[in-house]
């Protein structure tokens, strides 16, 4: 069979386009994934965060964690009491058994 | 982007993308996944629909989705059914889809971009990544072989408006 000549073949591809369309629910899916539902977001979401608030916030807990180690315990003076009675006891591992 | 921006884009090239994945990969279901994946792509790269080419942006995005699925894709088509005496004329769409399904992958993508997206051959090269000589190699090769496979249907060439352009 003779093949088609160049113009009869733009009208067969002009009139045998394929008219296909999808399917409802791509429609949902691409919408949806649009418009994501509040919750998902706390599951799937992020936040952007600039550099230099991460940088700020670590330096700020760097220094707590500083502030916090170097911080003198609070001392009693008053619950120090001297020893009343230095007697230096040499124990020999054998008597300790005993 | 906007909520009503995005769906002015997705209205306007949804069928040209689904079809376009479609083409590619002979399965409706890996044509809405496709789809479905460009679309978000499009929205999570914060493309600005002020800048021109949102159907050239999903294509492309189509494109190498479609190819990261389907390493090597071909389609074998029983072209006995393609050449069978036509049983009417709503068969054309179906024949023609068929023969062009047919065709080599990337023949067929230029098919698709030129005759019925009506993309010119620098922009399909630009998108194929291809120089424009071997866009119009491909075009050559695949209408060559829509001439011959497409033959018995030349009666409707004459009967679907009297005359031939």
């Amino acid at each position: 069979m003779e093949p088609l000549r160049d113009d009869e073949l733009d009208v067969l591809l002009r009139e045998g386009e394929p008219r296909w369309r999808p399917s409802p629910r791509l429609d949902r899916r691409v919408m949806s994934g649009y418009r994501p539902r509040p919750w998902e977001w706390l599951w799937r979401g992020s936040v952007r965060v600039p550099v230099p608030v991460i940088l700020g916030l670590f330096l700020a807990f760097l220094w707590w964690q500083r502030a916090r180690g170097t911080a003198p315990a609070e001392i009693d003076m008053n619950q120090f009491r001297p020893v009343e009675q230095l007697e230096i006891k040499l124990v020999r591992s054998g008597d300790a058994k005993r | 982007m906007d909520e009503s921006e995005f769906e002015d884009i997705y209205r306007a090239h949804r069928d040209s993308v689904y079809r376009y994945a479609r083409l590619l990969t002979g399965s409706p279901e890996a044509a809405e996944d496709i789809a479905h994946e460009c679309f978000l792509a499009l929205v999570k790269g914060n493309f600005q629909a002020g800048r021109s080419g949102a159907r050239a942006y999903l294509l492309g995005a189509a494109r190498r989705q479609a190819f990261k699925r389907y390493r090597g894709l071909e389609r074998e088509v029983e072209l006995v059914e393609v050449v069978a005496a036509p049983s009417g004329e709503s068969d054309l769409p179906a024949a023609v889809a068929a023969a062009v399904a047919a065709l080599p992958p990337l023949q067929r993508e230029a098919m698709l971009l030129f005759s019925w997206e009506g993309f010119s051959l620098e922009e399909i090269a630009e998108m194929t990544n291809a120089e424009v000589g071997t866009i119009k190699s491909r075009l050559s090769r695949a209408r060559e072989t829509l001439r011959r496979t497409l033959a018995p249907y030349r009666e409707y060439v004459g009967g679907t408006n009297g005359t031939v352009a």
